[in-house]
C-alpha cells in the first residue's frame, strides 16, 4: 500500500517542484578520472525527460530522452542505446551515476523523501542537502526571492562531482 | 567566380595563421532558443588555435597542437583534453589542420549563393561528430562556416574579420590554468 509521506523537515521556506522546465546550463561531471563538460539542455515535464549535451566547441555529444515506457540515448558518432529507464542511462551521458529522480529535484533545490536540508540561506531555501549519499551545494540562486530556482549548484559524492552553473530557466509551476 | 575547392586550396595555403572574430549561431531542429555567441579567434597551422568566447558567458578554447584546454571561469575548471579526440573533425580542425583537406573531408563544390562561393566537407571519419561542413569563400578567404550535427542542429560561424599572418609567440596557444581552478582531465 502506498506509504504515508513522512512529516517533512524541510527548511522554513517550503519549496515544491514545478510540473515543467527547461533549463540550459554549462556542466562538468567527474567521476575522479574521466571529465565531461560542456553545455545541457534539459527540457522536464511531468511525461518526459531530453537532455541534449553539447561539447564545448557546440556540437550535440549526445541526447538522453527518458518516458516511463524505457529510456534512449543516442550520441554524435550515430549509437542508440535503449534502457528501461533513465537511472541505467545517466551514467553514460553525464559519466558519473546520478540518481536521474535526485537530479530532477536537486536542480529545483526541493528535497525528495529521504534527502535532508542541512543547512539554509538568509531567504531560508536550501544552501546544503544530502541526498542518497550524494551532498548538495547551492552557491547562487537565480534571484534572492525564496521561490528562486538555484544558478550554482555542486554535487559530490565520494570522487564523483557534477558542476552547474545555469544560465537560463523556463519554469510552468 | 573560382570555384569553391579551387578558393579554399588558396585560402588554406595561404592562412598559416591567422587571427579575427566571430559570430556564431547554434539553431536546432527542435523549437528551442537559437544560441547565439560571439568572440575572437586565432590559429597557426598545425594544429595551434584559441577560441575566445565573450558572449553569452566566458569561454576560452586553446590548443597547443597537443592539447585542448577549456577553461570557464563560472565553473572555475578547465578541463584537458587530448588534442587528436576532442579536436577530430570540427570546425576549428579545418582552420588549424595539418594535413591537406582532401584526406579528412570529401569535398564537393556547391557553386554561388548568398554572394559567396560554397565547398560541402563530408567527413571520411564514420564516426566524426557531425554530419557535413559548408564553407562559404570569397576572393579566396573563408567567410562562413555551417556545420550540420547529427541532430538535425546546424552551427553557423561567420568570420566578421579576418587578418592572415599574423605572428604570436608559442605561450598565446598554451593555457596556464589559474590558482584554485580544477584541472580535470588527462
Amino acid at each position: 500500500c502506498a506509504t504515508l509521506a513522512p512529516p517533512s523537515d524541510v527548511a522554513e521556506a517550503t519549496r515544491d517542484t514545478v510540473s515543467a522546465f527547461l533549463l540550459e546550463a554549462r556542466i562538468s561531471a567527474t567521476d575522479g578520472e574521466r571529465a565531461a563538460s560542456g553545455r545541457l539542455e534539459w527540457e522536464h515535464t511531468a511525461e518526459a525527460d531530453s537532455w541534449l549535451l553539447f561539447s564545448p566547441l557546440g556540437q550535440v555529444v549526445a541526447q538522453l530522452v527518458a518516458t516511463n515506457a524505457g529510456a534512449t540515448l543516442r550520441t554524435a558518432d550515430g549509437q542508440t542505446l535503449t534502457a528501461h529507464s533513465a537511472e541505467a542511462m545517466l551514467p553514460e551521458l553525464l559519466g558519473v551515476p546520478a540518481p536521474a529522480d535526485g537530479l530532477a529535484h536537486w536542480v529545483q533545490a526541493v528535497p525528495r523523501s529521504g534527502a535532508r536540508v542541512l543547512a539554509s540561506d538568509a531567504a531560508g531555501r536550501p544552501a546544503r542537502m544530502s541526498d542518497a549519499g550524494w551532498i548538495i551545494d547551492y552557491s547562487e540562486y537565480v534571484s534572492e526571492s525564496p521561490d528562486a530556482m538555484p544558478r550554482r549548484i555542486d554535487a559530490h559524492w565520494g570522487d564523483a562531482r557534477i558542476r552547474l552553473v545555469i544560465d537560463h530557466w523556463v519554469v510552468s509551476p | 567566380a573560382d570555384d569553391g575547392i579551387a578558393q579554399l586550396q588558396r585560402f588554406i595555403a595561404q592562412a598559416g595563421s591567422a587571427e579575427g572574430h566571430f559570430e556564431q549561431i547554434v539553431v536546432s531542429g527542435a523549437a528551442r532558443r537559437p544560441q547565439l555567441s560571439s568572440g575572437s579567434f586565432a590559429f597557426e597551422r598545425p594544429g595551434r588555435f584559441r577560441w575566445l568566447v565573450d558572449a553569452p558567458y566566458p569561454q576560452l578554447l586553446v590548443s597547443d597542437g597537443g592539447r585542448l584546454w577549456i577553461w570557464d571561469e563560472d565553473l572555475n575548471q578547465v578541463t584537458v583534453k587530448v588534442l587528436d579526440d576532442a579536436l577530430g573533425s570540427t570546425p576549428a580542425a579545418i582552420l588549424a589542420g595539418e594535413g591537406a583537406l582532401e584526406e579528412a573531408f570529401e569535398l564537393v563544390d556547391e557553386g554561388v549563393a548568398e554572394d559567396l562561393v560554397w565547398v560541402r566537407a563530408t567527413p571520411r571519419q564514420a564516426d566524426a561528430s557531425f554530419e557535413f561542413m559548408r564553407m562559404g569563400l570569397s576572393g579566396d578567404m573563408l567567410m562562413r562556416m555551417e556545420l550540420r550535427d547529427h541532430f538535425g542542429q546546424t552551427t553557423t560561424i561567420d568570420f566578421v574579420s579576418i587578418q592572415l599572418g599574423v605572428q604570436r609567440a608559442p605561450e598565446f596557444f598554451r593555457f596556464v590554468p589559474p590558482e584554485g581552478a580544477d584541472v580535470i582531465g588527462d
